[in-house]
C-alpha cells in the first residue's frame, strides 16, 4: 500500500516537475523539445515498470495510453508554432491525469479538480470569456468542479449520480459534450490532439465503477442521450467547413456509440477500453495530422486544400491510413473495439443498434470526404508545399502501429479481462425476441 | 502438395516488395507482381486437382491465440468452391498484371498501382478461403476500400475520384447490412464458423418478431440471409445499389477488367458459400430470384439506351450479375459460378481490348477501322438477301426448348440426368435463353441463305443446351458433391409451377416478338402499333436512358439531408459548439 502510494506520486510528480524545469529552456526550442521528449519517454517507461504496483486493473491501459499519447504529440509537434505553452500543458495535464487514475477517493478527485481548473485556465488564455466556446468550457467544467466537491458530502445513489454528471462532461455525452468540442475546436498547438484522447480516458475511468450503481432509469436516459448525440453529431458533421470541426463532431458520434454500449445491462470493459483507446488514438492522430497542416499553411479550411497526394506523399499515406483506421476498417483497433462491443452478450438487435449502424455509415461518409478534400484534386499552385519531417512521420506511424496492435492484440496481453454485470432488470422493447 | 498459404503469401509479399523496390527497380517492379500471380495460379491449379481426390483443407494459422481475440482466428478453408475461385482470381489477376505492365507505362504512381493490385488480389484470395463469416466480412470490407483506392488512381481527375467515392459509399452501405447479418447470426446461433453455423441454423428453428406483440414474424435464417444478401447486392451491383458500376468507367482499364471479371462476382461467391444457409429459406431465395430478374431486365434495358460504349459494358455487367443472382435464387448455385467464370473471362477480354482500342485511337485518329462483322451489323438486314429458310430455322429452333422445358416442368417426360428433375428444368431454361441469344446474334450477323448458317444455328443450340445440361450438371456435382445437397437447394427454391410457366411464356412472347420484328424489318415492313404504344415506348426510352432517375433521386436525397443538417445547425442548434 505504501509502495503503491509512493510510486503513483512519482508518476504524477515527474511530468509536472519536468515541465516546470523545461520552462527554463523555453527560448531554445530544440533543447526544449529534446528535454520534453526525453521526459515523456521517461514517464512512459516509468508507467510500464511501475504498472505492477497499480491497484485498479482498468487504470493500467488508460495510464499507458495517456502517457504514450503525450509522448507522441510532443514528438509530432510542429516546431514553427510559437510559443510552445501547449507542450508544458500536455505534460502537466498528464501528471494530473495520472494522479486521478492512480489515486482513490478524495485525492484522485482533487487531481481531477486540478485538471478541470487547468483546462478552464488554458481556454481563458486562448479565447476570452465573450467567446461562446469559453463560456461552454468554464460553465461545464466549473459545474463539474462543484459537483465533485458536492460529492464529498454525499453518499449512496446521490453521490454516484453527481459523479456521473461530472464524468459525463469528460467522456462527451450529449448535451454535456460542449466543453470537449469547444476545446478541440478552439485550442492551438498539439493540445486538441492530446485532449481528444485524454479527456475521454479520464471520463471512462471515472464512469466504469459508477455506472453499475446508477438507478435503472438513468441508463435509459443515457441511451436516449447517446442516440440523440449520434443523430445530431452525424448531421452536424455534414455541414462543417474546417477540419477540426469535422473531426470534433465525428468524435461525438463515436463517443455516443460508446455511451450506447455503456447504457446496456452488462458492460464489456475490455471492449469499451479497446474501443475508446482506439477511437481516441485515431482522433489524436488525425488532430496531429491537421496540426501539421496548420503549422505549414496556417488554415484548416477544407476548401483551401487539395492535391496533397502529389506534393506531400508521406503525409498522404499516413493520413489515408489514419482515415482508414478511424472509419472502422480492419485490422485497426476501432473496428476490433466496435465489433467486440457489438458482439457482447448483452447486446440485442434493437432499433438503437440500427441507429448506431447508421452512424457508423455516416462516419464512413465523412472520413473519406475529408480525405478526398485534402488529398485528391489539384494542389494550389501559389503554395509552397513541404512534406512531413522524420519526427512527424515517426509520431503518426507510431499511432498507426498502436492502432494495429489494439486491433489484433489478445485482450489478456493488454491486461483487461474484467467485465461488470449490472443489476438484473431488462432493457426496453427489443427489436426481436426468440 | 505445396502449403496452401503460399497462394496467399505470394501476392501479399509482392504488395509489400513493390513499393520498397520501386525507387531502385523503376517500372521493372511489375515483374514482381506478375511472378507472384503466376506462382499463385500454379499452386491454385494444383490445389484444384488435389481436391478432386481429397476432402476440403482446413487450416487455423494461430489456433492458440484464436480463443483470446477473434481477430487472431485467421485461417483457411479450401473446398472445391474456394479452389475454383482461387484459380479464377489468380488467373484474372495475372492477365490484368501482364496487361497493366505495358498499359500503364510512364504513368505516375506505377508502383502504387501494382502494389494495390497485388494487395486486392491477396484480399480476394483471403475472402474466398475464409474459414468463417467474420474473416469473410473483414476481407469483404477491405476489398471495398482497396477498390476505392484503385479506382481513384488518377487523384487529380474530379470525375474519377467522385465515382470512386460513390463506389465506396455504396459498398459501405452494403457492409452495414452484412455486419447486421453477421451480428444476428452470432447472437442467434453463437457461432460464425461455417459448418457449425449451417448445422445450428438447420437444427434450430428461431422465429423473430420485428415489433412487440408478435407482429411481422420472420424466420431467423431468413432475416440473416436477407441482411447478408444486401451486402452481396452492393458488390454485385443489384438494383437499387447498382449505380456505382456504370460510373466507374473513368478508372484505369485494367481495374475495370479486374472489377468486372472478379470483384462484382463476389456477391455470387458469397451466396454460394452460404448456400446451406440460403437453402433453408425459400422466402429469401424467391426474393433473390425476383430481384435478380428485375436487375437483369433493368440492366439490359438501360444498356440499350446508353450512347457511351463503356457505360453500355457497365450495364451489360449489371444485367449479367442479375442473371447470376437469379440463378442463385432458383437454387442453381453452381450454375451461377459457371456463369460468372464465363462472364468474367469474356468481360475481362472485352475491357482489355477496349483499353487497347482507346490507346490505338489516341495514336491514330482513323483507328479503329470497322471490322467486317461491324459493317454487316450496321447494314439493315433488308439490303442483304433475306432467306426464309434461315429465319424459319432460327424461329423454330428457338421454340423447341421452351416446349421441352414446359413438358419437363409438368413431368410429362423425364430428362435423364442424375440431378433432381427440377434442377434439370432450370438448366434447360437458362440453356434456352442463352442459346436463343446466340441464334439471334448469328442471324443478325449473317442472314443470307446458307446451310452453313443453319448448321451454325443448330450447333449453337445443341452446344449451349448440352453445355448447360451436362457441363452444368457435372459442375454442380463437382462443387456440391454431397448426395442430395444440390437437389435440396432446387427444392427449397422451387417456384410454384404456374409462376414458372408464366416466366417461360413471358420469355417466349419476347423471343417471338424479336423474330417477328426481324422478319418485318428484313422485308422492309412496318408493324403498325397503336399510338399509345409508341408514346409509351418513348417514355420508357427516356426513363431508361436517364437510368430511372435514380441518380437524381440519390443526389436529391443527399442534398436534402445536407439542407436539413444546415437548417438544424443554424436555426435550432446554433447554441451548441
Amino acid at each position: 500500500m505504501e509502495a503503491s502510494f509512493t510510486f503513483s506520486q512519482l508518476l504524477v510528480i515527474t511530468p509536472i516537475l519536468g515541465a516546470c524545469l523545461g520552462f527554463f529552456f523555453r527560448k531554445k526550442p530544440k533543447i526544449l523539445m529534446a528535454w520534453l521528449q526525453a521526459l515523456a519517454i521517461l514517464e512512459l517507461i516509468l508507467v510500464f515498470i511501475l504498472s505492477g504496483f497499480i491497484k485498479a486493473p482498468t487504470s493500467i491501459p488508460l495510464a499507458f495510453i495517456m502517457t504514450l499519447s503525450a509522448a507522441l504529440v510532443i514528438l509530432g509537434r510542429h516546431l514553427d508554432i510559437k510559443p510552445a505553452y501547449d507542450l508544458f500543458e500536455v505534460l502537466v495535464l498528464t501528471g494530473l491525469g495520472l494522479g486521478f487514475l492512480l489515486n482513490d477517493n478524495h485525492l484522485g478527485s482533487g487531481f481531477l479538480i486540478g485538471v478541470f481548473a487547468l483546462l478552464i485556465t488554458i481556454q481563458l488564455r486562448t479565447e476570452d470569456f465573450s467567446n461562446r466556446r469559453t463560456r461552454w468550457v468554464s460553465g461545464l467544467y466549473g459545474a463539474a468542479i462543484l459537483l465533485i466537491i458536492l460529492s464529498f458530502s454525499l453518499t449512496g445513489a446521490n453521490k454516484h449520480l453527481v459523479l456521473f454528471l461530472a464524468y459525463a462532461t469528460l467522456l462527451p455525452l450529449f448535451p454535456l459534450h460542449g466543453a470537449y468540442i469547444s476545446l478541440l475546436n478552439g485550442l492551438s498547438g498539439v493540445l486538441p490532439a492530446f485532449l481528444a484522447l485524454y479527456l475521454p480516458a479520464l471520463g471512462l475511468y471515472g464512469l466504469l465503477p459508477v455506472l453499475p450503481l446508477l438507478p435503472p432509469g438513468v441508463r435509459q436516459i443515457v441511451l436516449l442521450c447517446a442516440i440523440l448525440g449520434v443523430i445530431i453529431a452525424s448531421l452536424r458533421s455534414l455541414v462543417q467547413a474546417r477540419i477540426p470541426q469535422v473531426l470534433a463532431q465525428t468524435a461525438l458520434v463515436f463517443w455516443s456509440i460508446l455511451w450506447w454500449s455503456l447504457s446496456h445491462l452488462e458492460i464489456n470493459i475490455p471492449a469499451s477500453i479497446i474501443f475508446s483507446s482506439a477511437i481516441s488514438l485515431a482522433l489524436c492522430g488525425l488532430f496531429l495530422a491537421s496540426h501539421e497542416l496548420k503549422g505549414r499553411y496556417g488554415d484548416l479550411n477544407l476548401d483551401c486544400f487539395g492535391g496533397l497526394v502529389s506534393v506531400m506523399p508521406r503525409f498522404s499515406i499516413l493520413f489515408s491510413l489514419l482515415i482508414m483506421a478511424a472509419m472502422g476498417l480492419p485490422f485497426f483497433g476501432v473496428f476490433s473495439g466496435f465489433i467486440a462491443l457489438a458482439f457482447s452478450p448483452s447486446m440485442a438487435f434493437s432499433w438503437s443498434f440500427i441507429i448506431i449502424l447508421g452512424s457508423w455509415f455516416f462516419a464512413s461518409w465523412r472520413f473519406p470526404t475529408l480525405m478526398q478534400k485534402t488529398l485528391f484534386g489539384k494542389p494550389n499552385p501559389g503554395w509552397v508545399y513541404r512534406d512531413l519531417g522524420f519526427r512527424e512521420v515517426a509520431a503518426l506511424s507510431l499511432i498507426l502501429i498502436i492502432l494495429l496492435i489494439l486491433g489484433i492484440a489478445p485482450y489478456s496481453l493488454l491486461g483487461i479481462e474484467h467485465s461488470v454485470h449490472l443489476s438484473s432488470e431488462t432493457m426496453g422493447a427489443a427489436l426481436w425476441n426468440r | 502438395m505445396p502449403h496452401p498459404i503460399l497462394i496467399l503469401l505470394f501476392p501479399f509479399l509482392a504488395a509489400l516488395l513493390i513499393p520498397l523496390l520501386s525507387s531502385r527497380w523503376g517500372e521493372k517492379v511489375a515483374i514482381i507482381g506478375i511472378f507472384a500471380q503466376t506462382v499463385s495460379l500454379t499452386l491454385s491449379t494444383i490445389i484444384v486437382y488435389d481436391l478432386t481426390q481429397n476432402p476440403p483443407i482446413k487450416i487455423t494459422l494461430l489456433p492458440s491465440l484464436a480463443t483470446l481475440n477473434p481477430f487472431l482466428g485467421f485461417g483457411l478453408y479450401i473446398d472445391r468452391l474456394s479452389a475454383v475461385m482461387l484459380v479464377l482470381v489468380t488467373g484474372v489477376s495475372l492477365i490484368v498484371h501482364i496487361y497493366s505492365k505495358t498499359y500503364l507505362q510512364q504513368e505516375a504512381g506505377y508502383a502504387r498501382f501494382f502494389s494495390l493490385l497485388s494487395l486486392i488480389t491477396f484480399a480476394l484470395l483471403c475472402l474466398v478461403t475464409s474459414p468463417n463469416l467474420f474473416i469473410l466480412f473483414i476481407f469483404w470490407q477491405l476489398i471495398g476500400w482497396l477498390l476505392y483506392l484503385l479506382l481513384a488512381f488518377n487523384t487529380a481527375h474530379h470525375e474519377t475520384y467522385r465515382a470512386a467515392f460513390k463506389t465506396l459509399i455504396t459498398f459501405r452501405l452494403g457492409d452495414l447490412f452484412f455486419l447486421a447479418g453477421v451480428f444476428l447470426a452470432y447472437h442467434l446461433y453463437g457461432t460464425l464458423d461455417f459448418p457449425l453455423l449451417f448445422e445450428k441454423a438447420a437444427t434450430t428453428d428461431i422465429t423473430l418478431s420485428l415489433f412487440p406483440g408478435d407482429l411481422f414474424k420472420i424466420k431467423g435464417v431468413t432475416a440473416i440471409s436477407l441482411l447478408i444478401f444486401v451486402g452481396a447486392m452492393s458488390k454485385s451491383a443489384q438494383f437499387p445499389l447498382h449505380l456505382w458500376l456504370p460510373d466507374t468507367m473513368f478508372g484505369p482499364t485494367p481495374v475495370s477488367a479486374l472489377m468486372h471479371a472478379g470483384i462484382v462476382n463476389s456477391g455470387g461467391f458469397l451466396l454460394n458459400r452460404l448456400a446451406p444457409l440460403y437453402g433453408l429459406s425459400s422466402v429469401s431465395l424467391n426474393l433473390i430470384f425476383i430481384l435478380g430478374a428485375f436487375t437483369t431486365f433493368l440492366g439490359a434495358s438501360m444498356m440499350l439506351t446508353q450512347n457511351d460504349v463503356k457505360k453500355m459494358l457497365g450495364y451489360s455487367t449489371i444485367a449479367q450479375m442479375g442473371y447470376m443472382i437469379m440463378e442463385c435464387g432458383l437454387g442453381a448455385f453452381a450454375l451461377a459460378i459457371f456463369h460468372f467464370i464465363a462472364h468474367g473471362l469474356f468481360k475481362a477480354s472485352l475491357f482489355l481490348s477496349a483499353g487497347s482500342v482507346i490507346h490505338s485511337t489516341r495514336a491514330d485518329p482513323k483507328s479503329p477501322k470497322p471490322s467486317k462483322t461491324a459493317q454487316i451489323l450496321s447494314e439493315p438486314i433488308a439490303t442483304k438477301d433475306f432467306s426464309r429458310l434461315i429465319w424459319f430455322t432460327g424461329f423454330i429452333i428457338t421454340l423447341i426448348l421452351p416446349l421441352i422445358t414446359l413438358l419437363a416442368a409438368h413431368d410429362v417426360f423425364h430428362i435423364p440426368l442424375s440431378n433432381e428433375a427440377h434442377g434439370a428444368v432450370i438448366f434447360l431454361f437458362f440453356g434456352w435463353v442463352t442459346s436463343s441469344q446466340a441464334i439471334i446474334s448469328i442471324y443478325r450477323m449473317n442472314a443470307a441463305a446458307s446451310w452453313k448458317v443453319v448448321g451454325a444455328m443448330i450447333s449453337a443450340l445443341v452446344l449451349i443446351t448440352f453445355t448447360y445440361l451436362f457441363a452444368g450438371e457435372l459442375f454442380t456435382i463437382f462443387l456440391y458433391p454431397k448426395p442430395g445437397e444440390s437437389a435440396f437447394y432446387f427444392e427449397t427454391a422451387a417456384l410454384p409451377t404456374l409462376l414458372f410457366d408464366f416466366f417461360v411464356i413471358i420469355t417466349l412472347i419476347m423471343m417471338t416478338s424479336v423474330w417477328v420484328f426481324l422478319y418485318a424489318n428484313a422485308r422492309g415492313q412496318h408493324i403498325l402499333m397503336p399510338s399509345w404504344v409508341d408514346r409509351l415506348k418513348e417514355k420508357f426510352y427516356v426513363l431508361f436512358m436517364n437510368r430511372l432517375y435514380l441518380d437524381f433521386f440519390y443526389q436529391r436525397l443527399t442534398r436534402n439531408v445536407i439542407q436539413l443538417a444546415q437548417k438544424l445547425d443554424k436555426k435550432y442548434l446554433f447554441w451548441l459548439p
